[in-house]
């Protein structure tokens, strides 16, 4: 019977003995040092270009009410290649009166103005499109979204004369997740995430970002990072 | 003035085309303007949320000058047309 029992268990439902799993090194929080992902951690600060719409630990962006200890991790705009329709557009204006001058000329010979009032005209038209172009511009630039260590800060700027600014504290987020269809988001890579959150305000959707793995993987370790924590 | 005097000088009005045209022009470009400078307004209160180092600067820069310029125009058309 001892001989039986010192024999070693075998068959199909007998494991083997597991070595004992240490658990991984838990790292003490300070309140100088707030939580960074690991994978923005070592990655050097980098100046974003003009045109750049996505820029990890990004340096000299300022926002408003930064608070102490707190660390820009990422800087998201929509996909640059959204532009693409008012270019074109501002592109087919500047280049429409070539077309359009002649055929005036012909389809109402008798509208006589002066050469000055034709260049003014000229003048304020193509001041127009730059109009056009630039405020384009503007909204693309300040439509953005900040994520830090400490808040996720969401600018939407649907027009001119309208913005939306939401703030929530990486504490009261839940879940994160991506969406990623049709042929031009798949084609560019940009896609719309969703950021679930306890507050008011359930959803931050940040609409057309570029490399939104990416940006979800971000976040989903601010989750992580604050569920060690917890 | 006479009846006739009066119907004389909307005639003449409706084919002076260079007057009609600045006339017109002038309306345009004031309401650009004002399209201009609440731009401008804006884009000083969005920096405030929001700026970036290397371009935020150079964004309110164009549009003051954008300001200027179409208040400009403005002037060259009421003056010089």
């Amino acid at each position: 019977m001892e001989k039986q029992s010192q024999k070693k268990l075998q068959g199909e439902f007998i494991l083997e003995p597991q070595p004992e799993k240490k658990p991984p090194p838990q790292e003490t929080p300070s309140s100088s040092s707030p939580s960074i992902p690991p994978s923005l951690k070592h990655e050097p600060k980098q100046k974003p270009h003009p045109f750049s719409s996505f820029c990890r630990n990004p340096d000299g962006i300022e926002y408003q009410n930064p608070e102490p200890g707190e660390n820009l991790l990422l800087i998201i705009r929509r996909a640059f290649i959204t532009n693409f329709p008012w270019i074109t557009t501002a592109i087919f204006l500047s280049i429409l009166p070539l077309f359009i001058g002649p055929l005036l000329l012909i389809v109402f010979p008798f509208i006589q103005i002066s050469p000055l009032g034709q260049l003014l005209i000229s003048i304020f038209y193509y001041t127009v499109i730059f109009g056009y172009a630039f405020v384009s511009f503007v909204i693309w630039h300040f439509h953005s979204a900040i994520i830090t260590n400490k808040r996720i800060i969401d600018v939407d700027i649907p027009n001119i004369l309208h913005r939306d600014i939401a703030i929530t504290r990486v504490e009261s987020i839940v879940d994160v997740k991506y969406e990623q269809g049709g042929i031009f988001k798949s084609l560019f890579r940009y896609g719309d995430i969703l950021v679930q959150t306890e507050a008011i305000e359930a959803n931050f959707e940040f609409d057309k970002a570029p490399n939104p793995a990416a940006i979800t993987e971000i976040i989903g370790n601010l989750i992580v990072k604050k569920g060690q924590q917890a | 003035m006479t009846f006739p005097d009066i119907l004389q000088l909307i005639i003449d009005f409706f084919t002076n085309q260079t007057l009609i045209v600045k006339i017109v022009l002038s309306i345009l470009i004031a309401l650009y303007g004002l399209f201009a400078v609440v731009l401008a307004v804006q884009i000083r209160v969005l920096a405030t949320v929001i700026s970036q180092n290397n371009i935020t600067p150079l964004l309110k820069l164009i549009a003051f000058l954008h300001v200027l310029f179409v208040f400009g125009l403005l002037v060259a058309t009421v003056f010089l047309i």
